[in-house]
């Protein structure tokens, strides 16, 4: 109840808060003279300052954006079909987009998670899968390719390929772009359009929202089809003609942003393709100007514009004026579809006259070659030739002669000879950049760029035509992506297929046989459309013999593993294995006669020599060299093409006051595994050749030196004071030991019948030590141990799996329940949420301190580590490192990347492969 | 302008004012849709920054739920004043049920480059603002009831001066003294709670 108290504060407060800050003081010691009432006013007065705005944010908002939130850690895990949601990309305007891993083959696609209402009603349902589908059937280069669709707990989701880059929404934050650039994504987008009002699909939402520029520079059309659902999601909230006219709050959420829709499509006329092209011409406009076509500042302002304005001149917002591209843009931006420009493949062609001043002229790039040549490559192989120099020696002079085709630094995905034999088509990922097709001939030392970006050659018919990879996607150095035919002389590619993994011509170069997935599942067919055989794990490298009446392939009977065996089926699909219990096999070649299948594999792991198999199944060896030698092909007169690859895992490290990183790896296989608090100690282990397959734990001085053995296992973490690394023994059972970095013994830690260990770290006493470990049930639980004797002890319940301590041992931090970043308490209790640490991200290390936890973003490269307050959850970026030298590389190795308590020193791993081309003569 | 409001909301609304236990089990599967739907929303707008103009959301998703075209002039007041009182009761529960909410005050250590505003008390903790607006009724019904239909209720100075019957100029008032007075309590609260 109120009392006279609380009346006399109430007044007095509003009393002061009218008179000026320096007053109030004065005028409470004279207005009241009970101390206590003054004080409680003065401390009232003292939080004005923070109150303002305060609960000015409804509670239903606030507990939405809670729920928004929770509900972005809540996906982490989940499955949707058969994809796994592994990530969080983005929103969009039409849902989240997630990463997730597609179970049945183990590649990352994007999923888009739709809003529930439109599965709610079945018409709509129906429209959106239709929608969906005829998007997806559209195969376009610059349209996103759509993989899936379906709806899972009433959300309807599409499964999309995963692309890397960003979008023309986020280019655009940093201003205008370059002429060329604007017109190259103009032209790009043209296309893209036109392909899909060819199949009878507009966009009907085009903008820079929607507009995706992928890594190597392609634009990407998205959410095709979608827009019409958009709409109709939005009419159901509120009348969509009037919210667009009237409104000036929320038009622009529901129905895109104003200022790139046509004026049929404000005003609810017919739309059809050409509002697409009014779309674009204002996207174009706004890239080459930084600014949008029309102005105003409200929306209903812009849409006023739109209506009845003329679009402002190029000129008018200072960039140059070039008379034709200014009469073309206002072609685009015509208020009557009748006027504008009427098809999106004109104005493709007419950007493409822009673009001219801009083109290299093929023999203009012919002249470069010599000039890209990478010497760093060079001083790998002469080791190589020196090798088989010696081999060659040693054996008679009808020995097999090696001749090298590429000098440059990078991956080769796949090489073939030309129809004349004199000539090697190949594509490569040269120092760092995207696949693209070159031809080499042989014996000259001119290599041509065939003028096809991101694409990678898979097989070459005896007709002279090439059936290339658009859109490759690198995936261990193969390509992934959609099948196209070209005439080796020049022309377009006509695109075939989408997705194909493999592909190979017929004898008479009229027929395609290729590799690729159906509903998860491996499938050989030839000719395209008809089922040779369909594999429980996967295929690779189909050919067809000699005669054309078989094909032989590689069967590997689990997904994502090289294991497996040299296998043929005929036509009628009646398949024979020649050859089984293979490891590491990659590469298939017939022999001229048709009598023998050759191919690259090992009994070891990690190394790759050329065998044969006759069809009776007789094996021999064929071809032992240094590196892995990946084959090919075999032309009619017997030559054979031959990758030598050598792929190798890398240790980086920068040691706190070191100017520079430094590479630090040791044989050819190395992982780190942790730093010294100082940053002077790496921890590592090898698994490669180099230590014969046996995982052996290394110490390397950070500043270089020779690295010290310390005894077998995978190193797992250095004890705080350097003196343990921890180590995992493979067993059976796998058992924790530590190795001593200096004099002593080994000590093997008691296993407490755990089977399966994901990871461990030491409490920063170095008494104990933390990880994460499954039994006989599976079920992963933290558990700490003495590192002095007794058994591992579980912590707590299963709602948690600890991966770090804090510096005073009173906190744990690692993966909740749900999949996102929790602490707690290490006496147990509930757990919190890690504030600003996203799924996805990398737990990297707790600070000295104990308020900052050390996370790295997902991707390859560049590295980028941040650091999370852990009292305000506030993201801040700590470093970003571009990893290594990019040419070859193929990812940062998953856990292994390290950072000292301080911040000042890191470590991390990656794999990286250079290949390089020969051309063997004389091998039998 | 308005979608039309879920069927049977005012109705529900009219039998929980009147001491209807059960109307609530109704009710709630509502408010938690528009929560939903709020909260994809921001989820959307959180990658990007032009979509959405998130106050007029939460008044759009607050109109729909409370939607007082078919309840007559006289009863407007007492309705909005239910609805205030259902929307923090379900809040509150579910903040509870989430263990969204931390320990008190933390809204003040948002960072100030955020674009949106000086500060957005995005992380105000529900639960303790709701034991601390008991112990604010306790001592001033009226002003816990301001904070009540402005923060849970989302209503506006001139719908609760006419709630109250009293001045807007009142409200405002009361407003900026619970205001201070539950911040100053809240973060109190930090230091003596469990």
């Amino acid at each position: 109840m109120k009392t006279d108290r609380w009346r006399q504060i109430e007044q007095l407060y509003h009393e002061a808060r009218e008179r000026e800050p320096g007053e109030r003081d004065r005028f409470l010691r004279e207005a009241c003279a009970d101390e206590t009432v003054r004080a409680e006013v003065e401390s009232l007065l003292g939080c004005e300052s923070q109150a303002e705005g305060y609960l000015e944010t409804p509670a239903l908002e606030v507990t939405a954006e809670a729920l928004a939130e929770g509900r972005e850690r809540s996906m982490f895990g989940r499955m949707l079909g058969r994809y796994e949601i592994v990530g969080f990309l983005g929103a969009g305007g039409m849902g989240e987009v997630y990463r997730a891993r597609d179970s049945s083959i183990a590649r990352d696609v994007a999923v888009k998670v739709l809003p529930p209402g439109i599965a709610a009603d079945p018409e709509r349902l129906r429209l959106f899968e239709q929608e969906a589908r005829a998007a997806g059937g559209i195969n376009h280069p610059n349209i996103l390719t759509i993989y899936d669709v379906g709806v899972q707990d009433g959300a309807p989701y599409v499964v999309y390929e995963l692309l890397e880059g960003t979008t023309l929404r986020d280019v655009l934050r940093k201003g205008a772009l370059s002429r060329r650039k604007a017109l190259e994504y103009a032209r790009q987008i043209a296309y893209g359009l036109a392909a899909a009002h060819d199949a009878g699909i507009t966009h009907r939402d085009l903008k820079p929202e929607n507009l995706f520029i992928t890594r190597d520079g392609r634009v990407k059309i998205l959410d095709f089809g979608l827009a019409k659902l958009t709409l109709r999601e939005a009419s159901t909230e509120r009348d969509t003609s009037e919210a667009a006219s009237s409104s000036q709050n929320g038009a622009g959420s529901v129905l895109g942003t104003p200022g790139y829709m046509a004026p049929e499509q404000l005003r609810g006329g017919i739309v059809d393709h050409r509002s697409d092209l009014f779309n674009l011409g204002a996207v174009l406009f706004e890239m080459l100007t930084g600014r949008r076509p029309f102005r105003g500042s409200s929306t209903s302002e812009i849409l006023e514009a739109v209506l009845n304005d003329d679009p402002l001149e190029i000129g008018e917002t200072g960039g140059e004026v070039d008379p034709a591209l200014a009469r073309l843009l206002r072609r685009c931006l015509e208020k009557n579809p009748n006027e504008r420009i009427q098809s999106a493949l004109d104005l493709g062609f007419d950007l493409e006259g822009f673009l001219l001043p801009y083109q290299e002229t093929p023999r203009a790039r012919w002249k470069k070659p010599a000039i890209g040549m990478a010497f760093a490559a060079a001083v790998l192989s002469l080791v190589l030739l020196f090798a088989i120099r010696k081999l060659e020696s040693m054996q008679s002079d009808r020995g097999p002669r090696f001749r090298r085709l590429t000098y440059r630094a990078g991956v080769i995905t796949g090489a073939r000879f030309a129809p004349d034999g004199q000539s090697v088509i190949y594509s490569a990922a040269w120092d760092g950049r995207p696949v693209e097709a070159f031809t080499t001939r042989i014996g000259g030392p001119e290599t041509r760029p065939l003028g096809l970006p991101s694409t990678g050659v898979l097989a070459v018919s005896s007709a002279g035509e090439l059936a290339v990879s658009l859109g490759c996607e690198l995936n261990w150095a193969e390509c992934r992506g959609t099948l196209a035919r070209m005439p080796l002389a020049g022309g377009a590619p006509r695109e075939v297929l989408q997705d194909v993994y493999y592909a190979d011509w017929s004898p008479d170069g009229k027929n395609l046989a290729v590799v690729r997935a159906v509903d998860g599942r491996f499938r050989l067919e030839y000719p395209i459309g008809r089922v040779l055989y369909e594999a429980a794990g996967w295929i690779t490298h189909p050919r067809l013999s000699p005669k054309g009446d078989r094909i032989a392939f590689l069967d590997h009977p689990t997904l994502g593993e090289n294991d497996g065996s040299v296998s043929v089926v005929d036509l009628s699909g009646h398949k024979t294995t020649l050859s089984t219990a293979w490891k590491n096999l990659k590469g298939l070649a017939w022999s001229p006669g048709g009598d023998e299948v050759w191919f690259s594999a090992d009994r070891m792991t990690r190394s790759q020599f050329v065998y044969a198999v006759t069809l009776s199944g007789r094996e021999r060896l064929v071809l032992q060299a240094p590196g892995w030698m990946r084959l090919q092909e075999i032309s009619r007169d017997g030559r054979v093409l031959l990758l030598q690859a050598s792929p190798r895992g890398r240790i980086m490290c920068e040691a706190a006051g070191a100017a520079a990183e430094r590479d630090l790896s040791w044989f050819d296989w190395s992982t780190a595994a942790g730093l010294s608090a100082d940053g002077k100690k790496l921890l590592f282990y090898e698994w490669g050749e180099g230590v014969a397959g046996n995982p052996t734990v290394y110490l390397r001085d950070t500043a270089g030196g020779d690295a010290i053995r310390l005894g077998e296992g995978r190193a797992l973490a250095l004890s705080p004071d350097g003196k343990f690394a921890l180590a995992l023994q493979k067993g059976p059972p796998p058992t924790l030991v530590l190795l001593p970095t200096g004099p002593g013994e080994e000590k093997r830690l008691a296993t407490s019948g755990l089977k399966e260990y994901y990871s461990a770290t030491w409490f920063p006493g170095g008494k104990r030590i933390l990880f994460v470990a499954a039994g006989a049930d599976a079920q992963p639980r933290s558990y700490i141990q003495d590192i002095d004797g007794g058994t591992a002890r579980a912590i707590g319940d299963e709602t948690m799996q600890a991966v770090l301590v804090s510096p005073d041992e009173r906190l744990l931090a690692g993966i909740g329940s749900d999949g996102g970043y929790v602490l707690r308490s290490i006496d147990g209790g509930e757990t919190r949420p890690i504030r600003g640490a996203l799924p996805g991200d990398d737990l990297i290390q707790w600070s000295a301190d104990g308020r900052f936890l050390y996370m790295r973003a997902p991707g390859d490269s560049p590295l980028d580590f941040f650091r999370v307050n852990l009292a305000t959850g506030r993201r801040e970026p700590w470093k970003r490192i571009d990893a290594g030298d990019p040419v070859g590389l193929i990812g940062i190795q998953p856990a292994a990347v390290y950072m000292t308590p301080d911040g000042k020193s890191y470590a991390y791993s990656y794999w990286k492969t250079l290949t390089e081309l020969y051309l063997v003569d004389n091998l039998k | 302008m308005t979608a039309p409001s879920p069927p049977g909301v005012t109705q529900l609304l009219k039998a929980w004012g009147n001491g209807e236990q059960q109307a609530l089990d109704q009710l709630i599967p509502l408010v938690y849709t528009e929560l939903h739907r709020l909260a994809h929303r921001y989820m959307q707008r959180e990658r990007s920054a032009h979509l959405l103009q998130p106050t007029a959301l939460v008044h759009e998703a607050y109109e729909r739920l409370v939607n007082l075209k078919d309840v007559s002039w006289q009863n407007r007041a007492h309705f909005f004043g239910v609805s205030a009182q259902l929307m923090r009761r379900i809040l509150v529960d579910y903040a509870r049920s989430r263990r969204y909410s931390k320990r008190g005050g933390e809204w003040r250590q948002v960072p100030l480059n955020e674009a949106v505003a000086v500060f957005r008390d995005r992380r105000t903790d529900i639960v303790a603002l709701d034991d601390a607006l008991h112990t604010l009724a306790g001592i001033d019904p009226r002003k816990s009831s301001v904070v009540e239909m402005r923060f849970f209720g989302g209503l506006s100075i001139k719908e609760v001066a006419e709630v109250l019957k009293v001045s807007q100029e009142t409200v405002l008032r009361d407003w900026r003294l619970a205001r201070v007075w539950l911040l100053r309590e809240l973060s109190k609260g930090t230091a003596d709670e469990d």
